[in-house]
């Protein structure tokens, strides 16, 4: 019983030492206080935040670096139907106290594709040694600044070598009336050494010049499961299919930019012309020339939530007299950047236009809907030159853009052909 | 009772007796029945003994969160989870707790959150300039030496040292808008700090490009994300990219490092649970709370997590953890690195009803606040005062603490916002030098019509009654809601009770209650050491001023002081 007592009064007067302990309010919180310092443990990011962590500051881009600060992984596509390639870059920005860059980059795909270039010179940020490229799948581009970065220099010159083998490039036929069922393909080996030069001379027009030789090596398609192009009964016929052929070339381009903004436009356009001037080397069989003419245009109905965006592209080729245009520096219709309801290199000839209009609507920052309508058509005759007997498609899309790229495309394109979907990076024009 | 009750505590320690002991047998198999039961109503009883509404230092002025500790762990938050959170698993459900560190008044108490500045005393307009300055600018007596750079994001910066030694983050303006956002920043500072926010020293200062100089062991961020030394062209680069003025200087932010050693940004939401003194969940606190009503007032839209930042003050272990508010260059008209968006203060990054309304319509549905109007005025960027809705104002993506805004929160911040007059707002800007007179009008003029929307809308919410005070045997008060203009026509019914301080009862008193026309109230006769009365506010137009304030006084020596004030709110 004296042992039950004792611990009573003891309880008794700790509860009451306690009430004591807490007679003011800042004793009260010292004391939480000194609780929690009793518990306290260092704080530890969960699992997931950790992640995120890594990639915001260590930059996407930078996160695979290859154990080398200047070496990174790529995995992408190198051109359409090329599949998943793999590879690796290299990018050093800092040369000549940062006036010079040098880059080079690796990678092969799936399905065999190859690309190896090497860039040296002063480019501008995020350089884009494929501008002007002389030939597919490199598209014609308005701009070749990094559009949302001011650029301390307002021109650059560089050197751009490169080397691709794209193993199963589609042939469907010349002409506008060309068949889906005539489906053929080849392989295509290509290397070349080009200068590049441009320059802003004002925030609104830019020049640009870019030349070099180019070698280009033809053979039998990969893809067993359709016949070779260089099999088909009118092979004979088709330009350029059977020769090696290398060529100098020399492109000058010029253009006006008037958007409100470089990657989402919402107001304004762009106008873009080039020249170029293919000189094949072996006896001049394939001379010609090539003049581009790209504009693009949108119009804000009302909001800049909603806007109308048009595109005219027309790429007309003349030979020199006795000499043909090689079917593989034609320019095509189809995939995911033109009629977008047939496949990529669908129409191919001398000469096309292209007409796209698309309805676009924001229902949210970072979300752009679209509806759009493309026609164009290839042909050989510039007196075909007219708007009559064009390929339609129509399609859906919708595109997740950041402030400064769209980094998702999804258009569904609709075409007598068939329904397509692309998955794509980059905005649609 | 905002504070955490003792008794609770009490019932905790009370528990832990009957926890299993080391042997795994529980201890009150060692006590008979009849002894456990004394034992355990002494236990229940003891602390009830302490339980007190008022404690001897209520109202407490300052909340003592400085207790020596451990320099906490350095941390980041990510953004994206913080955006993640924030939006989708953040969000209040159900009923919302009211603050919890506040005072018995309602006030937030000092603290290394918060110091009560223009809420509390009076504040010149010289100091109201000053506002946190203190070091001063940057020395331009010799050239500031470069120890670090970034080149990364749209606008780049430096970290330099001057003459005196003194450290600065150097800020510069986007290339096609001089002035923006440092000028914002600048503005906003003050305003921030006469809140009562911890800020950094920041100050404009218009360089040329002699005036900076790169470091012996200055390190730049390249685009490719790994550092090397900087090399002049890089310099030139960053300076390339700035926006340059006529007399060939550029203005410039010059930021001062903050005291102490640097530990990260602190959440909106929980507590840090390296830092003992971090005892109140994030979201509950007033300051933080109340912080939206400021927000929306300089549309302070960036107000999140990574535009925090803790600092360790004092030497390990001694020292204790500060908080603060930084980086303001996108409030006001500025979004940092360009014009602040349409969007900004009127819908979050990701918001599902207008998106969804806008993607089933076409677009032909469209935002009202599209079509806003705003001057031409590149100096300011985009801010008015017409659109602006307090009620409707929503910074980047939804906040734990500003969600969890009580009316009573928002009626703290309110009068605090109430403080500054127009000559105030107009000092303040004038602290931005901003260089067109008319854009510089149209600052004030929105700030004000902002701040009158913003009075208007939460002193409707509340019984604005407020500045309690006991003189000559009286009870005296303000009424802020006819203080602003909102009415007129006020009565205060009145109702006296006794208030027991143990119990936390009150009981009416025999012919106290009454009608008063002015906001003055004779002190009921009564030998009681606590007295409450409780006071209703009718005015035709005004229901929600009916909602009864309570206000306890308490017994000193020379008479009664005001302990506590306790809104009924809805």
């Amino acid at each position: 019983m004296r042992k039950w007592s004792f611990i009573a009064l003891l309880v008794l007067f700790g509860s009451h030492a306690y009430g004591q302990q807490e007679s003011t309010r800042a004793e009260q919180l010292r004391r939480q206080r000194l609780e929690k310092k009793s518990e306290a443990e260092p704080e530890e990011a969960p699992l997931l935040e950790r992640a995120f962590l890594l990639v915001e500051e260590t930059g996407f881009a930078n996160l695979f670096a290859l154990g080398y600060k200047k070496l990174y992984p790529q995995i992408g596509s190198i051109a359409p139907r090329s599949g998943l390639a793999f590879g690796a870059r290299f990018s050093d920005s800092d040369l000549s106290q940062g006036r010079l860059t040098l880059q080079s980059s690796a990678a092969v795909s799936l399905q065999g594709y190859q690309l190896f270039d090497f860039q040296f010179g002063k480019m501008p940020s995020g350089g884009r040694p494929a501008f002007l490229s002389p030939i597919a799948p490199d598209n014609l581009s308005a701009d070749p600044f990094n559009p949302e970065r001011h650029e301390s220099s307002r021109s650059f010159l560089y050197g751009d070598v490169t080397f691709r083998k794209q193993t199963r490039v589609d042939f469907f036929g010349f002409e506008n009336e060309s068949q889906l069922g005539n489906r053929s393909n080849f392989q295509i080996r290509d290397a070349s050494i080009d200068f590049v030069a441009a320059a802003h001379v004002r925030n609104f027009f830019g020049l640009a010049l870019r030349g070099g030789y180019l070698d280009v090596a033809l053979s039998d398609g990969r893809n067993r499961a359709l016949p070779s192009t260089r099999a088909l009964p009118e092979a004979a016929a088709i330009p350029g299919l059977f020769e090696e052929q290398d060529f100098l070339h020399l492109t000058g381009a010029a253009w006006l930019d008037y958007r409100d903004h470089k990657t989402h436009p919402h107001l304004g356009g762009v106008v873009f012309a080039s020249l170029t001037r293919f000189s094949d080397r072996d006896g001049g069989r394939f001379d010609f020339n090539r003049f581009s003419f790209d504009t693009r245009q949108f119009v804000p109905l009302w909001s800049t939530q909603r806007i109308l965006a048009f595109r005219f592209l027309t790429v007309l080729d003349t030979a020199d007299s006795g000499a043909a245009v090689p079917f593989f520096l034609q320019e095509t219709l189809g995939g995911s950047q033109t009629l977008r309801g047939f496949r990529n290199f669908r129409f191919r000839d001398r000469n096309l236009i292209y007409l796209s209009a698309e309805y676009r609507w924001e229902p949210a920052a970072a979300v752009e809907l679209a509806l759009f309508y493309d026609a164009g058509k290839v042909f050989f005759d510039r007196s075909d030159f007219e708007f009559k007997h064009l390929q339609k498609s129509i399609g859906a899309g919708i595109r997740f853009k950041t402030p400064d790229v769209t980094f998702l495309r999804l258009d569904v394109g609709r075409s007598r052909e068939g329904t397509l979907l692309h998955f794509t990076f980059g905005a649609s024009f | 009772m905002k504070f955490p009750s003792g008794i609770a505590m009490g019932f905790t320690g009370a528990r832990a007796s009957a926890a299993p002991n080391s042997a795994g047998r529980r201890t009150n198999q060692l006590f008979p029945l009849r002894k456990m039961c004394c034992l355990l109503l002494i236990l229940l009883w003891t602390p009830a003994l302490a339980a007190q509404k008022f404690y001897p230092d209520d109202p407490l002025a300052v909340d003592d969160d400085r207790l020596p500790i451990a320099m906490p762990r350095e941390r980041s938050i990510s953004e994206v989870m913080d955006f993640l959170a924030s939006t989708f698993t953040l969000r209040p459900k159900g009923e919302v707790d009211p603050a919890q560190n506040v005072n018995t008044l309602g006030e937030v108490p000092d603290s290394s959150w918060f110091t009560n500045r223009i809420g509390r005393h009076e504040m010149s307009l010289e100091e109201l300039a000053t506002g946190p300055d203190r070091a001063g600018p940057p020395d331009l007596s010799a050239p500031l030496l470069i120890t670090s750079a970034k080149t990364e994001g749209i606008t780049p910066g430096f970290f330099i040292r001057d003459a005196r030694g003194g450290r600065y983050l150097i800020k510069f303006d986007p290339l096609r808008h001089p002035r923006l956002a440092t000028s914002a920043e600048v503005i906003s500072t003050k305003f921030f700090h006469a809140f009562g926010y911890f800020v950094p020293e920041n100050y404009l200062v218009n360089l040329r490009r002699d005036d900076l100089e790169i470091g012996p062991t200055a390190e730049i961020t390249t685009e490719q994300g790994y550092q090397r030394k900087m090399h002049p062209r890089d310099l030139e680069k960053i300076l390339d990219q700035v926006p340059w003025l006529p007399d060939d200087t550029v203005q410039v932010l010059a930021s001062r490092l903050l005291e102490g050693a640097p530990l990260g940004p602190f959440r909106y939401h929980g507590t840090r649970r390296d830092d003992p003194n971090d005892i109140f969940p994030h979201e509950n606190r007033r300051e933080l709370r109340g912080l939206r009503v400021f927000a929306a007032w300089l549309n302070h839209d960036d107000s999140r997590s990574v535009n925090t930042l803790d600092t360790y003050l004092g030497n390990d272990p001694e020292g204790f953890v500060r908080h603060h508010l930084i980086d303001f260059g996108s409030t006001l008209g500025s979004g940092s690195i360009r014009p602040q968006s349409r969007r900004a203060g009127h819908e979050y990054m990701l918001e599902w009803k207008p998106m969804f309304r806008a993607a089933a319509t076409f677009g032909i549905w469209d935002r009202p606040w599209r079509s806003v109007d705003y001057p031409h005025a590149d100096a300011i960027g985009r801010f008015e005062g017409d659109f602006f809705s307090p009620e409707n104002w929503k910074p980047e993506y939804p906040n734990p603490a500003f969600e969890r805004m009580l009316p009573e929160d928002a009626f703290w911040a309110t009068r605090i916002v109430m403080k500054f007059s127009d000559e105030m707002i107009r000092t303040v800007v004038g602290t931005g030098r901003i260089p067109d007179a008319s854009a510089e009008n149209h600052l004030v003029e929105s700030l004000i019509k902002r701040r009158d929307k913003l009075v208007r809308y939460f002193l409707g919410l509340v019984n604005p009654l407020w500045d309690f005070q006991v003189a000559d045997g009286r009870l005296l008060f303000n009424n802020l809601g006819t203080e602003a203009g909102l009415a007129s026509d006020c009565r205060y019914r009145f109702q006296w009770m006794r208030f027991d301080n143990q119990t936390e009862t009150s009981t009416e008193l025999a012919e106290s209650a009454g009608i008063a026309e002015q906001a003055v109230l004779a002190i009921s006769a009564s030998d009681s050491p606590y007295l409450m009365v409780r006071i209703w506010t009718d005015s035709a137009g005004r229901p929600e001023w009916n909602q009864p304030v309570d206000v306890y006084l308490r017994k000193t020596d020379p008479g009664y002081e005001v302990v506590g004030i306790e809104g009924q709110f809805r």
